[in-house]
This record gives C-alpha cells, sequence and structure tokens, in this order.
C-alpha cells in the first residue's frame, strides 16, 4: 500500500500539520529556557515537509526556497562571528550582553542564533531528502 | 553564473571566518575542572535556564558553528555531485 492511497494519513496529517510547524516554532524559541533549541526544532520542522511530500507527492516550495532558507540561517551565524571578533576580539564575543526579564528573549542572541541554527538545519534536511529521492535512494 | 558567484561568496566568507578564529587567542577547551556549580554558574551569566543551550550556544559555539558547516557542505555537495554536467 503506497501512502498516498491513506485517507487516515492524509486526513491526520492534515489536521496536525500547522501545529506541528508551530510546535517546531516553540521548540526554538523557548529553547534557551526549557527542553529543545534549534537543532532539534529544525529536525521536526523537516521532518514534517519530508512527510507531507511523502504522503501528498507535492512539494512544499522549491528547492531554492530551501536554499535560500538554509544559507540565509548560515549567513546569519556567519555575521555575529565576524562581528564579534572585530568588535572584540572574541568569536561572537559582545552580542551575549543582550539580556532582558521575557522569557522568550531572557539572553536575545541565544534566540537569534537558535533561530539560525532552526533554519539551516531544517532547509538542510529538506534539500538531503529531495537530493537522495531525486537519485532514487 | 549566479550559482558560481554565491558560492564563491560563500566561501570566501568562510575562509575570513577561519582565518579570523585562528588569529583569536581564546581558551577553546573546556577547563579541567568541569564540575555542576561551572554550568550552574554559565546559565546564570546567560541569564537562561537550559544548560545544554548554556554549553553549546556558549563556550563551544565554535562546535556548533562548524557542525552547521557540516550540515551546509553535505547539502551542496550532493547537489553538485549529482548535477547533469
Amino acid at each position: 500500500m503506497e501512502l498516498s492511497n491513506s485517507s487516515i494519513l492524509k486526513t491526520t496529517l492534515r489536521k496536525l500539520f500547522p501545529f506541528i510547524i508551530l510546535f517546531s516554532f516553540y521548540m526554538f524559541s523557548y529553547g534557551a529556557n526549557f527542553p529543545g533549541g534549534g537543532f532539534q526544532a529544525g529536525v521536526v520542522a523537516g521532518t514534517i515537509i519530508i512527510i507531507y511530500q511523502l504522503v501528498f507527492e507535492k512539494e512544499i516550495y522549491s528547492n531554492n526556497f530551501y536554499s535560500f532558507v538554509e544559507f540565509s540561517g548560515f549567513f546569519l551565524m556567519t555575521t555575529f562571528l565576524l562581528v564579534g571578533i572585530l568588535f572584540s576580539g572574541y568569536y561572537f564575543g559582545i552580542f551575549y550582553g543582550l539580556q532582558t526579564n521575557s522569557t522568550i528573549f531572557s539572553n536575545f542572541f541565544i534566540w537569534l542564533l537558535n533561530l539560525a541554527i532552526y533554519l539551516e538545519v531544517c532547509g538542510s534536511i529538506v534539500l538531503i531528502f529531495r537530493y537522495l529521492i531525486k537519485r532514487n535512494i | 553564473m549566479k550559482r558560481k558567484i554565491f558560492n564563491t561568496t560563500i566561501v570566501l566568507l568562510l575562509i575570513t571566518a577561519f582565518f579570523l578564529i585562528t588569529e583569536v587567542k581564546q581558551d577553546l577547551v573546556f577547563f579541567e575542572t568541569c564540575d555542576r556549580q561551572y554550568f550552574i554558574e554559565l546559565a546564570t551569566e546567560l541569564n537562561i535556564n537550559n544548560m545544554v543551550t548554556s554549553v553549546y550556544l556558549g563556550p563551544r559555539i565554535l562546535d556548533t558553528f562548524f557542525e552547521a558547516l557540516v550540515v551546509i557542505a553535505t547539502a551542496m555537495a550532493m547537489n553538485n555531485m549529482w548535477r547533469r554536467p
């Protein structure tokens, strides 16, 4: 039985998809103070996009979009690295002091790093999967 | 042409980052006495409660950066390896 023939899978996925994406946003946003983080959130988001593609046999956005997402995350990290070194002599040095009293932005820089890692991992996972199935592996 | 420019920019960024990292004289290894109190103080200093996050985005941030680099390199290599000539 193929995945696309299962109405249970299709119905369940259609209902759960937005909540799982929202959960991945929660994981990277609250990753500084609760279990989670950028890597876990990126894997959750990338996996649900892959499952959607397997069940519905339809791609959500093109490969170029995920390449852009992936490189934007990496570009964000590299920018912080270089700016930190240029201004303080320590990699990422000056940014750790961006702290507030809120739960999400208790350390704003950690939140930005989690965002960068989330974008990168999500984009990479989807791209690697698509390149693999293109070669029927 | 666009892809060549894009890839070249990424490579130049990475070389610059690598050069700057090697010039920074900072202790890259954990201290010998890494006890519970050290991690508590680290999390308090960064104002976050998750000790795992405080480690991999704190003193071990370079490990995280290069791990992200490996993931990107994997995706780029798979794209270029199976491209038609």
